[in-house]
């Protein structure tokens, strides 16, 4: 059995957050595995026996062997990344182990999280900005554009869409053939 | 000189423990354990902590890695390391004389 919940790492301003949810989801035995980026926008969760576990949601541009290795050798298992978002977990019984165990490390994470969110809102804000902009100068006759406006979705809003999906995932599988080497 | 390198001041004692294992090559497990030996279990460092504290050290030449063996890197401290070390020995001497005289 499993259930798939659409947008969830959207859904928490704070990276503690997603972690408690996903804690309390493994307490009422839902698990996620082998996260990948597409798993952002609809993550699955299967049902087994319900257990305690910590998760760790870590941001890191590069994912590499050394820090895969720190994290394995601490007894953590890695459940996969959404973009740069990393997720760890591990079983315990009485004392939830710790990845940050120091303030400064700590706000490290929080930092690089909140800058990546941030990248992701004004990159929205900056995409709703040209939208509304073109509608603006249109409606006012600055843009004279002709076109029905579903030509103007098929000639001009989807090739930008198509182009820039297909960029993020050459730029993404750039990467992570680069990081293999 | 802290300041020049780009480490705030004073160093936190995360990074002293680490520092201070680093003396001798050792891998980040190893430091792990190495610091809990030290402080008799009072500081565990976990793997987040390990990796970005590492990280911030190398960046900023105070430890380097000489080799990797299993996927592990394998560090050691520079003399630059060491130097700042010395500066933080000072620097926690005269803290703990302050603390012993006017306490």
């Amino acid at each position: 059995m499993n259930k798939t919940f659409l947008f969830k790492p959207y859904q928490y301003p704070h990276p503690a957050a997603l972690e408690q949810w996903l804690e309390q989801k493994a307490s009422e035995g839902w698990y996620p595995d082998r996260l990948t980026h597409i798993h952002s926008m609809g993550m699955r969760l299967e049902k087994r026996e319900p257990m305690q576990y910590k998760y760790i949601v870590d941001l890191q541009a590069r994912c590499t062997a050394e820090y895969r290795r720190i994290y394995a050798d601490l007894g953590w298992e890695y459940v996969g990344r959404m973009s740069s978002m990393h997720i760890w977990r591990q079983a315990y019984d009485d004392v939830p182990p710790a990845s940050f165990t120091d303030m400064d490390s700590l706000n490290s994470r929080n930092r690089r999280f909140y800058i990546a969110i941030s990248i992701v809102f004004w990159v929205m804000m900056l995409l709703v900005a040209v939208l509304a902009g073109v509608f603006l100068l249109e409606r006012f006759g600055v843009l004279a554009i002709q076109d029905d406006p579903v030509d103007i979705w098929v000639d001009r809003i989807m090739p930008i869409v198509i182009l820039g999906t297909v960029g993020t995932f050459i730029g993404l599988s750039a990467r992570r053939v680069r990081h293999r080497k | 000189m802290k300041q020049k390198i780009g480490l705030t001041t004073p160093m936190s004692e995360t990074m002293i423990y680490i520092l201070l294992s680093l003396q001798e090559e050792m891998h980040g497990y190893g430091v792990m354990h190495r610091v809990k030996k030290m402080t008799q279990g009072r500081i565990v460092l976990g793997a987040g902590t390990i990796y970005q504290t590492l990280g911030k050290l190398e960046k900023n030449g105070l430890i380097q890695c000489i080799r990797e063996e299993d996927r592990r890197k394998i560090y050691r401290s520079t003399p630059l390391g060491k130097e700042m070390l010395e500066a933080e020995k000072t620097r926690i001497h005269q803290l703990y004389q302050n603390l012993e005289a006017y306490l």
